[in-house]
């Protein structure tokens, strides 16, 4: 994939994602303060995004952004050992504690679906950690990807079948729901 | 902890973990090349899509408050979902898109935020 196209694909999806969500939430009816939050996240994308293109903010960052993401999600060391230990999946840890606290008053299959999608969750936020620590590691190509005391061909399949399982529980919790309506 | 899981659920999820940790292994011993990340990273992405097919059905089937709640809880699924793998290939392409790489990491922790929020309402909703 060209550099052109992959930067149409890139925004495109960026597009996609935002424009669909608001969509739904103007069915929905969302709040002003939902709106609020949603489009705090957009004007602070954008802030970044400008403060990147003008070097402000360093592609480095990332590899320490885990003090910043500690204000958000659960307090954190930037780096143990090469891991960043929250991450982006951060704040899925409140999502499934509240899910999980939730799931007692809804009960049923509420409470059922809502156990489904914190397992899925949950895996998803832990691999995470491990799977860009182990991104971090890499020097060049896939082959500096390291072993970790098994072999990267463990990891490949550990990661992204990870990432597979956790993306199908949540789908299986949305199905219930959806099936629930049918 | 008292589950709400039923029978079929441990055995999907059972399942699920024992075959994620069995073709680890196997992929340990035969050796299998890094193209096997696109292999499981699309049934990642068919899973994605499955997700944003049945919360869009549910939604316009349930309004009201639980309707609200999943809306906010599907616009971080959705956003995620969409943008996660062309997210990834500007990474592999070496980062060539500054703006968009700075505007999709703030982008991805708010779609874990956006989860978490609908989380807390229906915690705080819930009866």
């Amino acid at each position: 994939m060209m550099a052109g196209t992959m930067e149409l694909v890139f925004y495109a999806s960026i597009l996609a994602g935002i424009g669909i969500s608001v969509y739904i939430g103007y069915k929905a009816g969302l709040e002003r303060q939902d709106w609020a939050i949603y489009g705090t996240g957009i004007v602070a994308a954008v802030i970044a995004g400008y403060l990147g293109m003008n070097g402000t903010l360093s592609i480095a960052l990332e590899q320490t952004m885990g003090f910043w993401y500690s204000v958000i999600t659960l307090p954190s060391f930037p780096r143990i050992a090469g891991v960043i230990p929250v991450g982006i999946p951060g704040p899925a840890w409140f999502a499934v504690a509240f899910l999980l606290l939730a799931r007692a008053r809804w009960g049923g299959e509420m409470g059922r679906y809502f156990e489904i999608a914190s397992i899925g969750l949950i895996i998803q936020a832990v691999a995470y950690i491990f799977h860009i620590a182990w991104h971090f590691q890499q020097t060049a190509g896939p082959a500096t990807l390291p072993a970790w005391g098994v072999s990267s061909s463990f990891w490949y399949t550990f990661f992204h079948a990870g990432a597979a399982l956790s993306f199908g529980l949540i789908a299986y919790a949305f199905y219930g729901y959806w099936k629930s309506t049918q | 902890m008292d589950l709400n899981l039923e029978q079929r659920d441990y055995y999907i999820v059972g399942g699920g973990v024992t075959a994620w940790l069995v073709l680890s292994v196997v992929s340990h011993l035969m050796s299998w090349p890094i193209q096997v990340e696109q292999l499981f990273s699309a049934l990642a992405g068919i899973a994605g899509l499955a997700s944003i097919y049945f919360v869009y059905n549910y939604l316009a089937n349930v309004g009201g408050e639980v309707g609200r709640y999943f809306t906010l809880i599907a616009m971080g699924v959705i956003y995620y979902t969409l943008t996660l793998v062309p997210h990834v290939l500007n990474h592999v392409q070496g980062n060539v898109l500054l703006f968009a790489y700075f505007f999709q990491h703030v982008m991805a922790i708010w779609s874990f935020l956006m989860i978490a929020y609908g989380a807390y309402l229906f915690y705080r909703g819930g009866r």
